[in-house]
């Protein structure tokens, strides 16, 4: 198959007051061929393909559909010519079923005004079967896991005969077996003759599955290349703009004595069952597990925001009850949550009132006035020793990178003096240069005497920073691995052991 | 970039580079946010053109007596917007605290005196009832706190409720002893004194005490929004509940506590709103909260939650009662009075969704 | 996930096109674009100065009065800040005038050469009964 060009980005350039968000961008995709967009956040991945669905009005350049320039108003114009998007936050109607969210606003009719029911459901069925999924066309919506609602995504995409399909970031919440089925609709789109743009920040996802890749950097084309040329560190290098040597820093930490101990831990609304396992100062314990193994659950359980059935919890001898989040600070407890923007930051809220709310009696002045003086010096200090990227202590953190968002959460918890760390997903949605920092400062809190419990969806993550691992699999400790001397495969195996 | 000066500064210069697209986005978004200012001047201009009484200094000290009226019910409610939520029932507790405080508080010689042996009307008595009012409103403040923490229900159903049942117990008050509903009149003068009494003259228009005593108010609660770990967990929940809960903030507690802040608030407003009129009715303080709620949003103080300012509070006040001072003057009917003050929270609402959506 | 939402959050923090975003606190779950809230304001604003200006053709208060038995008095028109000035006195059979009132119960007086209207009023007669001769 020839691959000629299906879709053309030329010279496409977007600036919002005060900032370049495109500079002169260019994409090219091919037909049949899976084209994936890498960036660091921030990169200008989204705003190139929000003015590819006219969700914005590019400032200047061209962009051209099989060799037709195009300007879309919106993404229903672009679906209508054949240019799809597939992402997580789905406009779907959740109370319709899945045959509706596929023919909404296009039903096919009887006489121009009755529905044609079963026409709406041969078409839909026809198109499941060519993608192999397996979802009952009745069903509906809100019922239905994520990874299913995004097949109907697709199959809706693909009924709107789509030459170019986006998809961005679509597997951030699949299990490995729902991403392999993902993988092979995509190869099947790709082999049909459909351009497919892949943005994601998975590296494995990436060299498997595209053929060419696009790396952006600061609203900057960087290089287009096919994927066979690009190693992973190459793609690193591009993206970053100087040279990753190395993912991880060097651990240093020296594991001292026992100092955590949570026993026959169960849960009163959740599926845990008997979680038990020791933490040692100066450790650094990975949790991994398949989403839904209970990690998050054992995590905010210890900190006492999940109900426990039954288990005890010991910190250097001593019994914590751990009853709610205040108690847990007070045991010397810091929890930082999985979902930042759900259960983290406090958004409207400054630098600064995000950084001291959970250690407001440090400040404290005759029992009830607050220092402003002593709030602006622990601000600053974390600001120093995190090196956040911020104007100044004022600035509403939403406005922040999400690195320099988990900075500041860190440092709110640092202030509390937690003696133990229990840290969720704390690398998601961070950019890799943030990463390394945090992977730094997790080794520096474990050098400190600290304990901290991890818990990571990336592998190499987990192996390059953990001391040990434990796996959890169906609300259970599967097994413990030490970091050293275990492969990915070895913990996948103790991952099903209780799927 | 504090200083206002550098910012016209800045925005003057930002404003030279812009094209002439930008630049009539700027004049748009400029006049669509500020509309209500707009508004304002207008209305100042125009009322001032009309009637040149307007703009001496009774009218102003009319405007300030006004202000510290509206002002401490507005401070209250605010906290409950602020955890984005709301408060429907202030005006009805303000209506009821004003009816007990005025029964506690009639002349000892009034023929129509509802209770015959309430003690004489010393300062500390007034003091007592002071107390007690400020206790009834912040008990049904309580009340609120706690529905809207315990059973996550919305402010808006419970304070509907509660609106609702405190017209009740006020229609039931006024019933008492064969009162059958008749207004409560006849406050004693020492009561009077004290609250509406005269500090100083301001272009011949007496300043009440109540002045004052709103002043203080302002300043308690400036502290206790800025400098206390109440009003800095306020804001917390009021921005992110959840996050709230992982920070060990004690989200039950802030806002029963919030609620119960905001009921004194209404039972002080209530205090002294009976001197204002001179009797109090089953009606007082009907409506009220729709005053204090439209003075908030226009301050500033955002439904999305988590933002707001003593300050913008204030100016919020002053804006609505400089608007309606002016239409007053300007002999514009009562009834419509209403449908402006409908729209005028439309409005500000929908500003509030402008600002959020746009921020730069 | 994550990643995505950030960036749809930053950038549109500059966002110059009217977008609907998702709002919280209790506009939760409203979804509006930024014509729509302009069309409301502008409406807004429009509603507010049509009234004024319809009641600007007609200024001033209504006073009524309710003679509460005694002969109908027509209401009046003032504007804010006039004395009421010189009122028509009603007559009832077998009492005796004794001025208007504020209130119902006629125990705050309406002081004619003092009070000045500053809102729309009802007036209540106060009544004395004759003593029969």
């Amino acid at each position: 198959m020839g691959h000629d060009v299906l879709l053309k980005m030329e010279g496409i350039s977007k600036a919002f007051p005060g900032v370049k968000a495109l500079d002169n961008v260019n994409l090219e995709v091919k037909s049949g061929t899976v084209h994936a967009l890498m960036g660091e956040n921030g990169a200008g991945k989204s705003t190139l393909m929000k003015c590819l669905f006219g969700m914005y009005v590019k400032d200047s350049g061209h962009i051209y559909l099989e060799g037709k320039e195009i300007d879309f108003k919106n993404s229903k114009e672009a679906l209508d010519n054949g240019v799809a998007m597939v992402h997580q936050e789905l406009n779907q109607a959740l109370k319709r079923n899945v045959m509706d969210n596929i023919w909404l606003g296009r039903y096919p009719k009887i006489g121009g005004i009755m529905v044609d029911e079963h026409k709406m459901k041969r078409d839909t069925e026809a198109i499941f079967k060519e993608l192999g999924i397996n979802v009952d066309v009745h069903r509906i919506m809100g019922d239905m896991p994520v990874s299913q609602r995004q097949m109907v995504e697709i199959a809706k995409a693909v009924s709107y005969n789509s030459k170019v399909i986006v998809f961005d970031e679509p597997t951030s919440s699949l299990t490995e077996e729902e991403v392999e089925h993902l993988f092979e609709i995509i190869d099947m789109l790709r082999n049909k003759g459909v351009g497919i743009i892949y943005i994601s920040h998975k590296m494995a996802e990436i060299k498997r599955i595209s053929d060419e890749i696009t790396i952006m950097r600061d609203g900057q084309w960087v290089a287009t290349k096919p994927a066979a040329e690009l190693e992973m560190n190459d793609i690193i290098r591009l993206m970053v703009g100087r040279e990753l040597t190395n993912q991880f820093p060097p651990k240093t930490n020296k594991v001292g004595e026992v100092s955590l101990r949570v026993e026959n831990m169960s849960g009163q609304y959740n599926q845990l069952k008997d979680v038990a396992f020791e933490a040692h100062r100066g450790e650094v314990l990975g949790i991994a597990g398949l989403d839904s193994s209970g990690r998050t659950e054992t995590l905010e359980s210890i900190f006492g925001i999940r109900t426990r059935k039954s288990g005890s919890i010991t910190l250097n001898g001593k019994q914590c009850l751990n009853r709610n989040a205040g108690e847990s600070i007070k045991n010397g407890f810091a929890l930082l949550t999985e979902e930042r923007r759900a259960t983290g930051i406090f958004g409207v809220l400054s630098i600064k009132e995000n950084t001291v709310i959970s250690s407001l009696k440090r400040h404290k002045r005759f029992g009830v006035y607050l220092s402003e003086k002593s709030q602006r010096e622990d601000t600053q200090y974390y600001i120093d020793a995190m090196r956040t990227k911020t104007p100044s202590q004022e600035t509403k953190i939403r406005t922040l990178s999400g690195g320099n968002q988990q900075k500041v959460i860190i440092g709110r918890w640092l202030l509390t003096e937690p003696e133990v760390l229990l840290l969720d997903e704390p690398t998601r949605g961070i950019d890799v240069g943030a990463k390394y920092e945090i992977y730094q400062l997790i080794l520096d809190l474990a050098n400190k005497g600290k304990t901290v419990l991890m818990v990571s969806s990336e592998m190499p993550e987990l192996l390059g920073v953990c001391d040990r691992i434990i796996v959890m699999s169906g609300g259970r400790v599967a097994g413990e691995v030490d970091a050293k001397n275990t492969s990915q495969e070895e913990i996948m195996t103790l991952a099903a052991k209780y799927v | 970039m504090t200083n206002p000066l550098m910012k016209v500064k800045q925005v003057s210069a930002d404003y030279k580079q812009m094209d002439a697209k930008d630049r009539k986005r700027f004049w748009v978004d400029g006049i669509l946010n500020n509309a209500l200012y707009i508004l304002m001047a207008i209305f100042i201009i125009y009322t001032a053109s009309v009637k040149p009484a307007f703009l001496t200094l009774g009218s102003f000290a009319n405007l300030i007596t006004q202000v510290a009226a509206y002002l401490p019910m507005a401070l209250g409610i605010a906290g409950c917007i602020v955890l984005t939520g709301t408060d429907l029932s202030a005006g009805r507790i303000s209506g009821l605290t004003a009816a007990v405080a005025a029964v506690m508080l009639q002349k000892s010689d009034f023929a129509n005196k509802m209770f015959q042996n309430i003690p004489e009307v010393t300062v500390g008595w007034i003091l007592v009832v002071l107390l007690g009012v400020v206790a009834i409103g912040a008990f049904i403040g309580l009340v609120n706190g706690f529905f809207v923490a315990k059973f996550s229900l919305h402010p808006f159903i419970v304070t509907l409720s509660t609106q609702l049942i405190t017209y009740g117990i006020i229609l039931w008050f006024f019933g008492l002893n064969g009162n059958n509903g008749q207004p409560i009149s006849g406050l004693s003068k020492e009561y009077k004194d004290l609250v509406g009494g005269e500090m100083f003259r301001l272009g011949n228009v007496a300043i009440p005490t109540y002045v004052l005593y709103a002043a203080i108010l302002v300043v308690v609660m400036w502290f206790i929004w800025n400098k206390t770990a109440f009003g800095k967990n306020m804001f917390a929940v009021g921005s992110n509940a959840e996050a709230a809960k992982v920070s060990g903030v004690n989200v039950f507690w802030t806002t029963v506590l919030v609620h119960t802040l905001a009921g004194a608030m209404y039972g002080y407003s209530g205090f002294i709103e009976g001197v204002r009129s001179g009797s109090v009715a089953a009606a007082t303080g009907l409506n009220a909260e729709c005053d204090a709620i439209a003075a908030c949003v226009i301050g500033g103080v955002s439904f999305v939650g988590g933002t707001g300012s003593i300050s913008g509070i204030i100016l919020g006040v002053f804006i609505l009662r400089i608007i309606f001072v002016a239409l007053t003057m300007l002999g514009v009917d009562s009834s419509s009075l209403y449908i402006i003050k409908g729209a005028i929270i439309l409005c500000a609402c929908a500003l509030d969704m402008r600002k959020y959506l746009v921020k730069k | 996930m994550d990643n995505k939402k950030e960036i749809l959050e930053e950038v549109s923090e500059a966002d110059t096109k009217n977008k609907p975003r998702e709002f919280r606190g209790l506009y939760k779950h409203v979804k509006i674009s930024v014509r729509t809230l302009d069309i409301i304001i502008v409406t807004c604003i429009a509603v507010i100065l049509i009234v004024v200006a319809l009641d600007l053709r007609n200024p001033g208060f209504t006073i009524t009065f309710d003679s509460k038995g005694g002969t109908d008095v027509d209401s009046v028109n003032r504007m804010y800040g006039e004395l009421l000035e010189v009122i028509e006195v009603p007559t009832r059979e077998g009492y005796e005038f004794t001025g208007w009132y504020i209130d119902h119960s006629c125990t705050e007086q309406w002081d004619q050469e003092g009070d000045k209207i500053e809102t729309d009023l009802t007036l209540y007669a106060g009544w004395k009964e004759k003593k029969s001769e």
